[in-house]
């Protein structure tokens, strides 16, 4: 049975301190102009974030530079400690149950340099050691990964997508109930982080996964729920995959080539909603309906190169998102399309 | 939670850190042969210091040559320098290696980061120590006896010495080591608590010149109940006088158990410090940064 609320995270505020602290009573002292700039000052990274993820959920954390991703990873991965509100994991509240809760957990962050000297064996069995997992359990992702043939290489002759599938190997020996990553696919080659998405993808389901990455593939493959997080810390919506890319007010795009340069009258014939990009045109289609319309209209215009039709894809939806709550935070208007989009 | 538990204890995990972290050492041998290297020049630089002095002619001089007093000091810091400074920086290391979240989020505590870095490190200077000093001692005589034990009675009182110094310098490392939670560069201040110990602990002048300023014998009384003094002072009264009574009038009986004392205190202070620290980093995001 998949028990819902696994992480019940409410009202949590997380601040950093900017600046030398002086002890209480120093600073009693410092009322006065000449250290009014020395004071320490607070900066707000999470402000009030609250979401509950259920056991069965693999959650995406999203968001503008700025917007405490990583620092929310990090405070539930237990590395960071909330200065308010409350995060309850498994029923087990962080702050009194820290090492309870660490025995569930694994946190991947590419940060993670390792001793060049070892062999990737080694490495293994030491990381086994501290996090009390079992090499074998990281044995078949790595046979997936093709690297299983390289236990007794030195981690120096490593690749950086090695290392990056070495830290990722560590995480999963330790079989943790919930999995924290950080920018996992970072460093990785397009076969090799086909292959990661696609054991995630596999094996995912057994746990929870919460993850920080930018790249589309992994969010709409591995992730059910998008979190969404807006600069400043705050939460803009917590939004499933499908209902991210409905937001986007067309589900079709196509890009046409004339054969001639045409005038804006010609264009708007073929379809009203477009952009130009130099020779290119690309049109927009709220539905299929739209799309058969629009493919009629091109085929009754005659003098074209080619035209290519592609869903929205969860690229184009985060780019847009990105772009605009980098801009100045515009509110994300959901426009329903009328024909809900396909994960 | 319904996965299967990792049942590792604490200790089990310290354990397996440290065993892992001599077998990483050794793998790094151009680095344990400079070590090694660098701990005979400076057994043979005080020897050769010693051998210039010759016999001290100052009321506080020992009464053997100044050249045995130097090889017991070099000698025996090598046990112990090195292992504090690999360790009271090592925070600073694992951050900057990016395995300090890693760590943290294992549960793996800063005070048993700094531990297991000690005692790693302990066990590559006791070879280092067996390949540069050893020889040393078993070479050099004075009045016909090498450098070394000569009954069970001396071995068993420099056991108890140096397991003392261990405990006390362990604790000193997690001290600094703890401070480099919140102060990102603490090795100049690394650096000062040991070159501060070094010069308590009698490794350039004899104990007795500590009452140079007046008061007689009192502060170099009191400074040999400290672990580090006790430990060299002692040693050198086991190893060059083969001695095994203290220099004043309190025996090993009452000096020992209350220098073990100061060592488990500092010791316990340490973890307090160190914990109370990773809670303020913790607050304030600053367990990675170095």
């Amino acid at each position: 049975m998949v028990r819902e609320k696994l992480i019940q995270v409410k009202d949590v505020v997380k601040e950093f301190r900017t600046g030398f602290q002086m002890p209480k009573l120093a600073s009693s002292f410092l009322t006065s102009r000449r250290f009014e700039g020395k004071r320490p000052k607070k900066l707000r990274i999470l402000d009030g974030i609250t979401f509950n993820v259920d056991e069965d959920m693999n959650l995406a954390l999203l968001g503008p530079n700025g917007s405490g991703k990583t620092t929310l990873l990090k405070t539930l991965a237990t590395l960071y400690m909330y200065d308010e509100g409350s995060i309850i994991i498994d029923g087990l509240e962080v702050k009194d149950n820290i090492s309870q809760i660490r025995k569930d957990v694994a946190f991947v962050s590419p940060d993670m340099q390792f001793l060049n000297k070892l062999t990737l064996k080694q490495t293994l069995n030491y990381f086994a050691s501290i996090t009390g997992g079992d090499p074998a359990l990281g044995t078949s992702f790595l046979e997936e990964l093709g690297i299983d043939q390289m236990m007794n290489e030195r981690l120096e002759s490593f690749s950086v997508g090695q290392k990056a599938i070495t830290r990722l190997c560590i995480g999963l020996q330790k079989n943790p109930e919930i999995l924290f990553l950080d920018e996992v696919t970072s460093g990785l080659d397009a076969f090799r982080r086909e292959k990661v998405i696609d054991f995630l993808e596999k094996h995912g389901r057994e746990k929870t996964i919460i993850l920080v990455d930018h790249d589309a593939q992994v969010l709409d493959r591995i992730c059910d729920r998008v979190l969404l997080l807006r600069r400043g810390g705050t939460i803009e919506s917590m939004v499933t995959v499908k209902e991210l890319l409905n937001t986007f007010d067309y589900a079709y795009d196509v890009a046409f080539i004339p054969n001639r340069r045409i005038s804006e009258s010609e264009v708007d014939k073929i379809w009203e909603r477009h952009e130009t990009m130099g020779g290119m045109y690309r049109f927009f289609a709220k539905d299929r309906h739209e799309l058969i319309q629009i493919e009629q209209n091109i085929h009754d215009f005659e003098d074209f190169m080619e035209y290519r039709v592609s869903g929205i894809s969860i690229d184009d939806v985060l780019l847009r998102w990105l772009a605009e709550t980098t801009e100045g935070d515009e509110d994300l208007i959901p426009v329903e399309a009328t024909e809900p989009i396909e994960e | 939670m319904n996965a299967p538990k990792n049942g590792i204890t604490k200790i089990e995990r310290n354990i397996a850190r440290k065993m892992c972290n001599i077998t990483a050492d050794f793998h790094y041998k151009f680095d344990f042969i400079v070590q090694a290297l660098w701990s005979l020049t400076n057994m043979v630089a005080f020897a050769f210091l010693g051998a210039a002095v010759g016999q001290a002619e100052s009321d506080f001089a020992p009464e053997y040559p100044m050249l045995f007093f130097f090889v017991i000091s070099s000698a025996f810091w090598t046990l112990f320098s090195a292992p504090y400074e690999e360790a009271s920086v090592c925070l600073r290391e694992e951050a900057s290696k990016g395995t300090m979240g890693f760590l943290i989020t294992n549960d793996v505590n800063p005070f048993g980061i700094i531990i297991a870095r000690f005692v790693s490190a302990c066990f590559k200077f006791i070879i280092v120590f067996c390949i540069a000093a050893l020889p040393i001692l078993a070479f050099v005589t004075y009045e016909g006896n090498p450098l070394l034990p000569q009954t069970a009675g001396e071995g068993i009182l420099l056991a108890l010495l140096l397991l003392n110094t261990f405990i006390f310098m362990l604790a000193l490392s997690a001290l600094i080591g703890a401070l480099g939670l919140i102060f990102k560069n603490t090795q100049t201040i690394s650096k000062i608590a040991l070159y501060g110990t070094r010069i308590v602990s009698t490794y350039f002048t004899p104990l007795l010149a500590f009452g140079m300023g007046g008061g007689g014998n009192v502060l170099p009384r009191i400074l040999f109940f400290l672990p580090p003094t006790l430990g060299l002072a002692g040693s050198r009264r086991i190893l060059i006088e083969h001695d095994t009574s203290t220099p004043f009038a309190d025996s090993y009986f009452v000096v020992l158990p209350i220098s073990f004392l100061i060592s488990i205190i500092l010791l316990w202070l340490a973890k307090r410090l160190g914990d109370r620290l990773t809670k303020t980093a913790m607050k304030r995001g600053t367990l990675e940064m170095y």
